[in-house]
Formats: structure tokens, C-alpha cells, sequence
């Protein structure tokens, strides 16, 4: 291989490692995330594919060196052998010695992460959830109120789940705010975030639980203390008569129920 | 007609199955006559009994049982001259045999077989999955796809094709006859139809196939319809067959390897066998006792997983991942072993750091059982369980990553012929180095917790068992393709298969990343619309990944009928299985090879792996370690004529 071959894949690897560290610190790729506090669960996922992609781009340029410098020549001989060199006690220990630092670190660092994330709140507003086949249910003790309706939460409250299912095991699914815990039948599970972003957002089971599982969706409205306020009100004067169901939001999930009498 | 009746076979078989079903029939009945039950007659009951009765009855009439029914019985067996040994014609596969050549065919056809079936699985629920809403099967038989699609991968394809190509080569690699037992191995070959016969009959009984995933979550699995019987059942027939292989190869492995290979000169196919077959022992029993428990509450009540009585549903997913997760390794570790020979002997160089490459073998086995909790993350366990589990999973990218780069070292300097193994070998290392990646990252708690169970996941196992496992299988497939059937395969097909495979590959299973990121969880068989674009995408490539195999198939059908002969040693390796003829002679080795080096000495000058004749009278002057190895390995290699004809 040509000396300025070698400088161009060299510079083209740095070239390609800085274009896809760019890339991922860019670009959105966990969608919107409306709980502030856990914004750094994105910066995990973005610190873990930085500390990848070097990783990556080194071993696949070692792999095309080799394939372009050691790749047999139509002229050699089918026996003709390579170097006969079996191994390097110097290289292996660097090689085993980097990698258990890097995932040690990458791992304390996650330790770190996982407590700031999941540390008790004061002033948190308690919502239970129970799972069954195929809806959610909500109760608010505070206020006492039950509703298997949209989960509404007041903006900028620290909200704090206890969780159960009345059935098989379920997983409680918020993409936007980074959280996901089971909910089985015999335990309470428990998740907490701080909504701060105002909107609807989806929530999803998780947790295959039967026939309706991929339609066993709710919703996220963040309001205004004051629309809750009203909500609350209008949730206990409604109390009684309403018969509640799995709700779902057309707005948030357009075509979950497109076909939804096949999937009953 | 009364002959073919007695003597095994076919009809012998179909003859037992249906007396096997009568004795279900009645024991069920009868027990409920007599216990005076309201409903003397129940379909299910039966039919769970017989899916017991029917494939014992089967495994009988095939004459797996014949030689120790005699022996058991005090009738004179019969002498065991291995005159049946081999396959004269195509129709002697459909037999009961105990060559291990003839059982490694078996195996990899049998389990190719089911990795059709479910790879049209596969195709049905992608084409489901084109577009979001109901489209061409409901939620319950979408759910029986992507379940049977699952089980059958790993249970009748990942775990035993290995099983297969290594009953094939492993012998032959160690200078061995046959494998230890050779009655057991053809029992646990044929272990292997009834579990996968069982899972796709589930699909035609009420209820439908089993929809609780391969997973079979209690207590999800318990209510399930009856479909869920056939998976564990079957389930038990599959591991049943992995425990025996791996207690044969073990056993293989450490007492019938020729004169002279030490451990530390077996080649890495055979480390990689031993760590997976310890594995395979110590694990496996766990996920066939967590699909007992499942058996057992359906069946007959135990309430083991039944919260209002008790039970705990979360105990069910500590037993299996505490297999389940061993078994990731299981279906990877003897790909390791085959990539290791292809990239040795294809670019003519010595393994790198040969030792080491065994010894990260064991260390990912000791620290593969120290994980399983990792897929559990958000299950209601102990929160501080999930530090240590995060950790020791981290660490396994350590041994891993140990194996990645002796193979780049192993390339380094070489010769390299890139033929169709080698394509394989590239694309394996760049995909499972990905695959490794997104495993480090999921075993990252406050990540795994956004997007565990969505397609991110699907995306990481796929990289692992696809890109990482099933290349190492086409590698191997190619690479023993002239040794198995004495034919050389077609390498510009070959190529094709691997681009077209490589490219429709990481367009079906790349984006899935994408996607899961956002929010898409797995398993549902209708979405939002934000992903309508992506998984319209990841069909299409999925379809074309779909027809990639059909290259496949073709070369290997062709090139087996029709191909060019294949010479004893086309790519001029130094390991023992290429120093006999293609196909090896009936017994493998006309004389007991003596190893009297490493495997891969390639480039080193004079150097041999294996010589052919009797070892030499040891001498006085050799030294003294030496002597030892020789005389060892000359005894297992006499021991192994008596036990052959004991097993």
C-alpha cells in the first residue's frame, strides 16, 4: 500500500469518527422528552454510542487494511503463510486492561446517573396505577379520584407512581419521559418524574399481556395546576355515572384503532 | 408388512405413535372414570398426555431404544459391528444411525429446515407490519408468529445447527472415531423433529400456536390457550436433546482426543465446544424446570406463579434468564470456535494469543451466569440487584472484546484468500462488534430502563443472532461444505449470497435501533403512526433478506448434486479433519493420527499438526512432560474402542 493511501484512510477514519460524534450529539433521537430531571438518561445514551464509535471505526479500519495490504496476490501460491507470530503478552494486557477501564468507568458513571434519576422528590403527587388486560387505570389519593381515562398531571409537580396490575404482568410505558417499570400482580413497583413540558404524550404497554397488548395504550395530558384543578373538580361531579374504559386519544396514537374490531 | 413392523423405521414409527395415543387416550380416561369426575372424556387432558406418550412412542419405533430395550430385557443385543455406519444413498438420513457424520447431516439439515419455517414466520408478521393497523392476521395469531418465529430460531436452529456442525467436524478435529456415545447422540438428533414438529403443530389447535412469546412470561402463559402445552413440552425435548449433545461432546472432548493433542493443542472449535457444552449442562436444566412449573400449573394446578394463591410470577423469569441468558452464549460461543479456524486457516496465519482465546472462553462462561438479571431491569426486583448485574455484564465486553481483537491480530501480517468463508468472517466481526455495543449500552440501567422491551432490543438480539451467530454458521457451512459432502461449493454465489444478506440485513435490522429509540415497543402487532415510514422500510428489507436464503439454498442443493469434486484439502489447512479424504473414510482415520503440534502453525517452518502413523516407542531422552501427554492420550484412544460398543 501506497504511503498516501495509508494518510488518506487515516485522515477519512478521523473524518468519519468526528462526523458520526457530531451526528449524535445532534441529532433527536430519543424524541421529545418532557421531563427535565431526566434528561440525563439522553446524555447516558449519547456519552455510550461517543465512546463506541471510536471503538467501532478503529476495527473496521483494521479490517480493511487488512483486506487491502494482506489479501493474497493472484501470483502467490495457494500455501504460502503469513507471519508466523502467535501472540503478544504486551498487546493482550493492553487489550484487556483499556477496555475493563472504560466499562468500569462508563458503569460507575451509569451508577451515578441511575440515583440522580430515580432520588424521592418532595412535595410529590402520589398516582396509583393498576394494569389490567388491556387498559390503565389511574387512581389519585390526594384527591380521591379514580379514572381509567387520560392520566392528567399538573405541570411542574413532581409525580411519584405506585404501580400494580390486576392480571398478568404489564410494563408502564412513557416514551417522553425516559420511564418504564412492570406492574405484576403481588408487587407494587414504583417510578417517579417531573413533568415540564405541557401536551399530550403516550404511554404504552410494554410487557406482552395478551390479545390487546399492542393497542393497550394511554394518554399523557400535562395541564395547568388551574386545568387541573378544573379537572379534578369535574372528575368528582362525573363521579358516579360514568363508566370508564380504556381511553384513547386520536390525536396521540392516529391509526391505533384503525382496525381494532380484527383485534378483539 | 408384519416385518416392517418390527424392525425399525417409518412404519414401525407411525405403528407406536398411534398405539402411544391409545395408551394416552385410556390412562386419561380410565383415571377419570375411576376418580369419577363429572366429564369422563377431556380432549386437552389427552392431549397433553399424549404429547408425552406419542413422541416416546416415536423415538421407539424409529429404534433409538432398540439396543438398550434388548440389553434391559436380557435378549442377546446385537453386535455392534458399526456395518450400518454411513449413508450409502439419500434415504439412509431418514434413519436411526450412529455415525457421527451421518448425525451432524442430520442436524444441519433438520435444523435448516426449521429455520425456514421460521424465517416465513418471519416474513408473514413483517408483511403484518408494513403499515400500522390490522392487515392480514389478527392480534392472537400475530402474537403465535412472532412466538414460534422465536422459539423455533433458538430451540430448533441457533442451538442445535452448532450442535450439528460440530458433531460433523469434532471428531474428525480431534482424531476421534466417532463421538463417545454414539446411540446417545443419535437419540438426541432425533429428540430434535418432535420438539420442532410439536411447536408448529401448536398452530393448528384451538386456541392457536402459542402467543406468550418464546419468553412465555408467567402468568401470562398459565391461561394461555392450549398451544402454550405444545411449547413446553416441546421445550423439554429440545433441551432434553442439548443436554445429551453437550454430555457427549464433554465427554468427547476430554477422554477421546488422539495421541499427543494436549488441551492446549486442540484446536479452538474444541475449546469452544467444551465451554459451551459445560454450559449447556449446568444451565439448561433450568429452563426446562421453569417450563415444568409452567406445565404443571396449567395441567394440574400447583399455583406456582399465581399471585392469589401465593405463587410468584417474578420467580418464573429469575429461573429461565438464569438459562436464558447462559443460553445467548451457548448459541454464540462455537461460532466463536468456527470463526476462529475459518480466520486462521484462510489467511494462512496462527491464532493470535491462542491461549487467551480459550481462556476468555471460560471466563464469559463463569461470568455469563452472573448476568441473567439484566434482562429484568424493570421487573419488580430488589433496585440494588441491578448495580451488580450492570457491572458484570459491562465486564463480559472484556473477554469479548479479547476475541475481536485476536481475530484482527490473526489477520495481521497474513495471507488472506478472501473466499466465501472469509466474506462471513468480516461480515460476522463488524456486525457482532455492533451488536456488542448496543448490549454494553442496554446493560446501562438508567438506559436500559427507556428502552428495554422495544425495538432497540429486537434490534440488539438481532446483531448478535444474526449478525453475529448465523454468519458464523454460512462461515462454517462454506468452510466444512467440501469436507461434508465432497463437493466444492459455488463461490460466486456464495459471494452474492453474503452481499445480498449483509445489506438486507442491516436495512431490516438497523433502523429497528431508530425506532425503538423513539418509543416503538416489541411484540405488537399494530403501531403509531410515527413509525409507518421506518417499518414500511424494514419489511421490504426484511423480504429481500428473506429471499437472500434462497441463494443459499440453491448453491447447496446444486452444489452437493453437481458441484466440482472437492480435493481431501482445498484451502490447505493443518488441522486433522483436512488430512483425510472428502468425505472422511467410514471410521474417519484408517490410522490413529499422532498430534505432535499446534493447529495453526502456519508460516512456521517444518511445523505439523497431526502425522500418520503409529507413535513411536517413548524414548529416554524425550523429555519427561512429554512422555506423559503420549502415553495419556495413547491409553484414551485404546479405551475408546471398548467404550463404544458399551454406550
Amino acid at each position: 500500500m501506497k504511503a498516501s493511501h495509508r494518510i488518506v484512510g487515516i485522515v477519512g477514519a478521523i473524518l468519519a469518527t468526528a462526523a458520526l460524534i457530531v451526528f449524535t450529539i445532534e441529532y433527536d433521537w430519543m424524541g421529545t422528552l418532557i421531563a427535565d430531571d431526566m434528561e440525563p438518561i439522553d446524555t447516558v445514551y449519547r456519552a455510550l454510542t461517543i465512546a463506541s464509535i471510536p471503538f467501532f471505526i478503529i476495527i473496521c479500519a483494521i479490517l480493511a487494511f487488512c483486506l487491502v495490504e494482506f489479501r493474497a496476490k493472484p501470483e502467490d501460491d495457494d500455501e504460502k503463510d503469513g507471519a508466523p507470530f502467535h501472540g503478544s503478552t504486551k498487546i493482550e494486557i493492553v487489550w484487556t486492561i483499556i477496555p475493563t477501564i472504560v466499562v468500569m468507568a462508563l458503569g460507575l458513571y451509569a451508577w451515578t446517573v441511575l440515583d440522580k434519576v430515580e432520588a424521592a422528590q418532595p412535595n410529590s403527587m402520589t398516582i396509583k396505577v393498576i394494569g389490567q388486560q388491556f387498559a390503565w387505570n389511574y387512581q389519585y389519593p390526594e384527591q380521591d379520584i379514580k379514572t381509567g381515562g387520560d392520566l392528567v398531571v399538573p405541570v411542574n409537580r413532581p409525580l411519584y407512581f405506585e404501580m400494580t396490575s390486576a392480571d398478568v404482568i404489564h410494563s408502564f410505558y412513557v416514551p417522553s419521559a425516559r420511564v418504564k417499570r412492570d406492574v405484576a400482580d403481588g408487587f407494587t413497583t414504583r417510578i417517579r418524574f417531573e413533568p415540564n413540558k405541557l401536551g399530550s404524550y403516550p404511554i404504552v404497554c410494554t410487557e406482552l399481556c395478551g390479545i390487546g397488548h399492542a393497542t393497550m395504550r394511554s394518554t399523557l395530558r400535562v395541564v395547568t395546576p388551574a386545568q387541573f384543578t378544573a379537572w379534578v373538580a369535574a372528575q368528582k361531579s362525573a363521579k358516579a355515572p360514568k363508566p370508564t374504559g380504556a381511553n384513547t386519544d386520536p390525536q396521540t396514537w392516529p391509526g391505533a384503532f384503525k382496525n381494532s374490531e380484527s383485534s378483539k | 408388512m408384519a416385518a416392517s413392523l418390527r424392525s425399525p423405521g417409518w412404519y414401525r414409527a407411525a405403528f407406536s405413535m398411534a398405539i402411544g395415543w391409545v395408551v394416552a387416550f385410556v390412562l386419561v380416561t380410565g383415571l377419570r372414570l375411576i376418580l369419577g369426575w363429572q366429564q369422563e372424556i377431556s380432549w386437552e387432558s389427552i392431549t397433553t398426555v399424549s404429547l408425552i406418550t406419542v413422541p416416546v412412542a416415536f423415538l421407539y419405533g424409529i429404534g433409538c431404544m432398540d439396543y438398550w430395550l434388548y440389553w434391559l430385557s436380557g435378549k442377546p443385543t446385537k453386535v455392534d459391528d458399526h456395518a450400518d455406519h454411513g449413508a450409502r444413498k439419500w434415504q439412509d438420513y431418514f434413519h436411526f444411525n450412529t455415525d457421527h457424520k451421518v448425525i451432524g447431516i442430520q442436524y444441519i439439515c433438520t435444523t435448516f429446515f426449521f429455520f425456514l419455517i421460521g424465517g416465513m414466520l418471519a416474513m408473514v408478521f413483517r408483511a403484518e407490519l408494513i403499515a400500522p393497523g390490522m392487515q392480514f392476521v389478527d392480534a392472537q395469531t400475530f402474537n403465535g408468529l412472532f412466538s414460534s418465529h422465536a422459539a423455533l430460531m433458538i430451540f430448533l436452529f441457533m442451538v442445535p445447527v452448532f450442535a450439528g456442525i460440530a458433531n460433523y467436524v469434532l471428531p474428525l478435529m480431534l482424531g476421534a472415531p466417532d463421538m463417545a456415545f454414539p446411540r446417545l447422540n443419535a437419540l438426541s438428533f432425533w429428540f430434535l423433529p418432535i420438539a420442532g414438529v410439536m411447536m408448529c403443530l401448536s398452530f393448528i389447535v384451538p386456541g392457536g400456536a402459542f402467543a406468550t412469546g418464546w419468553t412465555a412470561y408467567a402468568p401470562l402463559s398459565m391461561n394461555a390457550p392450549m398451544g402454550q402445552t405444545f411449547f413446553s413440552i416441546a421445550a423439554q425435548f429440545a433441551g432434553s436433546s442439548s443436554i445429551l449433545t453437550a454430555i457427549n461432546f464433554l465427554v468427547t472432548i476430554i477422554t477421546m482426543r488422539a495421541p499427543g493433542m494436549t488441551f492446549w493443542r486442540m484446536p479452538l472449535l474444541g475449546w469452544a465446544n467444551f465451554a459451551t457444552s459445560l454450559l449447556v449442562v449446568l444451565a439448561t436444566p433450568f429452563v426446562a424446570g421453569s417450563q415444568f412449573m409452567i406445565l404443571f400449573d396449567r395441567a394440574l394446578g400447583m399455583n406456582f406463579f399465581d399471585a392469589a394463591q401465593g405463587g410468584d410470577s417474578v420467580m418464573y423469569q429469575h429461573v429461565f434468564w438464569f438459562y436464558s441468558h447462559p443460553a445467548v452464549y451457548i448459541m454464540v460461543l462455537p461460532g466463536f470456535g468456527i470463526i476462529s479456524e475459518v480466520i486462521s486457516t484462510h489467511a494462512r496465519k496462527p491464532v493470535f494469543g491462542y491461549r487467551m482465546m480459550a481462556f476468555s472462553l471460560l471466563a464469559i462462561i463463569v461470568l455469563g451466569f452472573a448476568v441473567w438479571a439484566h434482562h429484568m431491569f424493570v421487573a419488580p426486583m430488589q433496585n440494588w440487584i441491578r448495580i451488580p448485574m450492570m457491572l458484570t455484564t459491562m465486564l463480559i465486553a472484556v473477554p469479548t472484546g479479547v476475541k475481536v481483537f485476536s481475530w484482527l491480530g490473526t489477520m495481521w501480517g497474513g495471507v488472506i484468500h478472501m473466499r466465501t468463508p472469509m466474506y462471513w468472517a468480516f461480515g460476522f466481526i463488524t456486525m457482532f462488534v455492533l451488536g456488542g455495543i448496543s448490549g454494553v449500552m442496554l446493560a446501562v440501567v438508567p438506559f436500559d430502563i427507556a428502552v428495554s422491551d422495544t425495538y432497540f432490543v429486537v434490534a440488539h438480539f438481532h446483531y448478535v443472532l444474526f449478525g453475529g451467530s448465523l454468519f458464523t454458521i454460512f462461515a462454517g457451512i462454506y468452510h466444512w461444505f467440501p469436507k461434508m459432502t465432497g463437493r466444492m461449493y459455488n463461490e460466486s454465489l456464495g459471494k452474492w449470497h453474503f452481499w445480498l444478506t449483509f445489506i438486507s440485513f442491516n436495512g431490516t435490522f438497523g433502523p429497528q435501533h431508530l425506532v425503538g429509540l423513539e418509543g416503538m415497543p416489541r411484540r405488537v402487532a399494530d403501531y403509531a403512526e410515527q413509525f409507518a415510514a421506518w417499518n414500511m422500510f424494514i419489511s421490504i428489507s426484511s423480504f429481500v433478506l428473506g429471499a437472500s436464503v434462497l441463494i443459499f439454498l440453491y448453491n447447496m442443493i446444486y452444489s452437493w448434486r453437481s458441484g466440482p469434486i472437492a480435493p481431501a484439502n482445498p484451502w490447505h489447512a493443518h488441522t486433522l479433519e483436512w488430512q483425510v479424504s472428502s468425505p472422511p473414510p467410514m471410521f474417519n482415520f484408517d490410522e490413529v493420527p499422532t498430534v505432535v503440534g499446534h493447529p495453526y502453525e502456519y508460516g512456521v517452518p517444518g511445523a505439523r499438526h497431526g502425522i500418520f502413523k503409529e507413535p513411536e516407542p517413548v524414548v529416554a531422552t524425550v523429555g519427561a512432560p512429554a512422555e506423559e501427554t503420549v502415553a495419556e492420550g495413547a491409553t484414551g484412544a485404546d479405551d475408546t474402542s471398548s467404550t463404544d460398543g458399551d454406550a
